[in-house]
């Protein structure tokens, strides 16, 4: 029992010294991406759209997207820092290194996790700043926001360590899993607009989607609006936290694509 | 008569594990087959070794007899598909901490991240064996005084030769003072001078009362180090005694050559 649990703390927080350093090595390239594609958006949908859009169930339409912008991002960053972290390790062939040393499974997975969170928390104070810029300036809930950024990046830094298992060598896996799963979860989660405006049938679908009620949380944070139960969106984000870590001790222990 | 079976039980499990405690390695019935799309490739076949502890062991073979799947099979690289390994009397599977954290393992090909300098290598390694502070700065200076890698300390992995590369990967493996040290052909490419290095330090280990599993192509090396070797051929252990046996009558070369059927 005690080989899933952290003993090893020593060498727990020295995985994470080494994940925080490679976060930082890449932090430029890391950062600029979603920096700009943030802006972009927030530029486009917020500011040139937004100026002729009147209030969305009440909400200015540059605060009501903001939120979708920022968990769109957030989301990508975090599943990219341990998607690659991963792939980069089996490609460098350093995942044999990791499998030799005495940590738990949980220790080496949750390094990981630690790693994007902080990528996360790095990315989403610098799209902040850039919102400030553009007239966003609500924040309603910041302890709130807080547990839902640190929520959001464990659930999508897991699914990420997944992915990136599963995508051995190859690119295209990396590509199916972000262009056709998770952007399109985004779009379809209620970034740009609210689950009102849709039609009935598609109101009840979007209640299936995970990043949906990851959007909401972050919505009510900033805005103090949310569509959905937010218990409802918490539960099920931590459930999926939990099984989404039970996925991967399970590879871990098991060695699926990590041991010949 | 349930409770004197499982007395006998309880009985035999205890000497197993006592006697297993006597060697650093157990290896019993060990299978191992690769999967692939076309079906498995048993490369291990109900493979068995003991080696007890303090010994400097050699392990021989051609080139996919099973030398390192062994080697990765005992320290959690690969996956074992049936049979079982025990590192000190603790099972590589179930109790894979403990079993792991006796060993220090230089592997055949570099699997090191390149973008590391010699100092983290060594830092982390430490780190990741419970060793921080002090003890680990203390530490790295002996390895890299050692491996006389001092020169060489902020360069990355990626920028140094191949004999410096082998050579921080020996200090690397060595980090953590460990009871086990575990060497795939640690020579191959090295210059002669740090090759003598190595031997010596080698000896020094083994006199210290470390054990030593070192495979090599280079059969003096082998002969000049080890008390006992085994040859291992498609999967199984063929030949297995002390080099003062094998080489009472024939040098190891030759020993080795007819164990594998190899007629010059």
């Amino acid at each position: 029992m005690h080989n899933t649990m952290i003993t090893n703390w020593r060498g727990f927080y020295t995985l994470i010294r080494k994940e925080v350093g490679r976060t930082n090595r890449v932090l430029g390239q890391a950062l600029i991406a979603p920096l700009v594609t943030a802006t972009l958006y927030i530029f486009v949908f917020g500011y040139v759209v937004g100026s002729k859009i009147e209030l969305i169930q009440g909400v200015k339409y540059i605060s009501f997207v903001f939120p979708g912008i920022f968990t769109m991002n957030l989301v990508l960053a975090v599943f990219g820092a341990t998607s690659f972290s991963i792939y980069f390790m089996k490609f460098q062939k350093t995942i044999e290194d990791m499998l030799t040393l005495p940590l738990s499974y949980v220790e080496l997975v949750l390094s990981l996790i630690v790693g994007g969170i902080v990528r996360a928390f790095v990315i989403s104070f610098a799209i902040a700043l850039v919102a400030v810029l553009f007239g966003v300036n609500s924040l309603e809930h910041p302890f709130a926001l807080l547990g839902y950024v640190l929520l959001i990046s464990i659930l999508f830094g897991l699914i990420g360590v997944v992915v990136g298992i599963w995508a051995d060598n190859s690119f295209e896996k990396f590509g199916l899993a972000t262009n056709f799963i998770l952007t399109p979860l985004t779009f379809l989660g209620g970034a740009f607009y609210s689950v009102h405006m849709l039609p009935e049938k598609w109101q009840f679908v979007v209640h299936f989607n995970p990043i949906f009620y990851a959007i909401d949380g972050i919505r009510y944070a900033l805005t103090g609006y949310h569509e959905a139960s937010l218990w409802l969106g918490i539960g099920i984000l931590f459930g999926l936290s939990l099984l989404a870590l039970y996925l991967c001790i399970l590879i871990f222990t098991t060695g699926w694509k990590l041991r010949s | 008569m349930l409770c004197l079976a499982y007395s006998v039980l309880v009985a035999h499990d205890h000497l197993y594990t006592v006697s297993s405690m006597k060697n650093a390695i157990t290896i019993e019935n060990l299978r191992k087959v690769y999967k692939g799309k076309k079906g498995g490739k048993a490369v291990l076949h109900a493979l068995n070794l003991q080696i007890p502890k303090g010994q400097f062991f050699g392990l021989l073979g051609p080139n996919g007899a099973g030398k390192t799947t062994t080697i990765n099979c005992i320290t959690g690289i690969n996956s074992i598909t049936s049979g079982r390994v025990l590192v000190a009397g603790k099972d590589v599977v179930s109790d894979y901490r403990e079993a792991r954290a006796r060993i220090g393992l230089s592997p055949q090909e570099f699997n090191i991240d390149i973008f590391q300098t010699v100092d983290e290598i060594l830092d982390y390694q430490a780190g990741y064996f419970g060793i921080l502070g002090e003890a680990m700065k203390v530490r790295r200076e002996a390895m890299l005084e050692k491996f006389d890698l001092v020169a060489h300390r902020d360069k990355k992995f990626q920028f140094l030769s191949g004999g410096l590369k082998r050579r921080a990967t020996l200090a690397k493996a060595m980090m953590h003072n460990p009871d086990i040290l575990i060497l795939d052909e640690p020579t191959a490419g090295v210059d002669v001078e740090t090759r003598h290095v190595l031997w010596k330090f080698l000896r020094e280990l083994h006199k210290e009362g470390k054990t030593i599993i070192l495979t090599s192509h280079y059969l003096e090396e082998v002969e000049a180090l080890c008390e006992r070797v085994a040859i291992i051929k498609g999967g199984e252990i063929i030949t297995d005694d002390t080099v003062k046996n094998l080489t009472e009558k024939k040098k190891l070369e030759e020993v080795y050559l007819e164990a594998v059927g190899h007629n010059a």
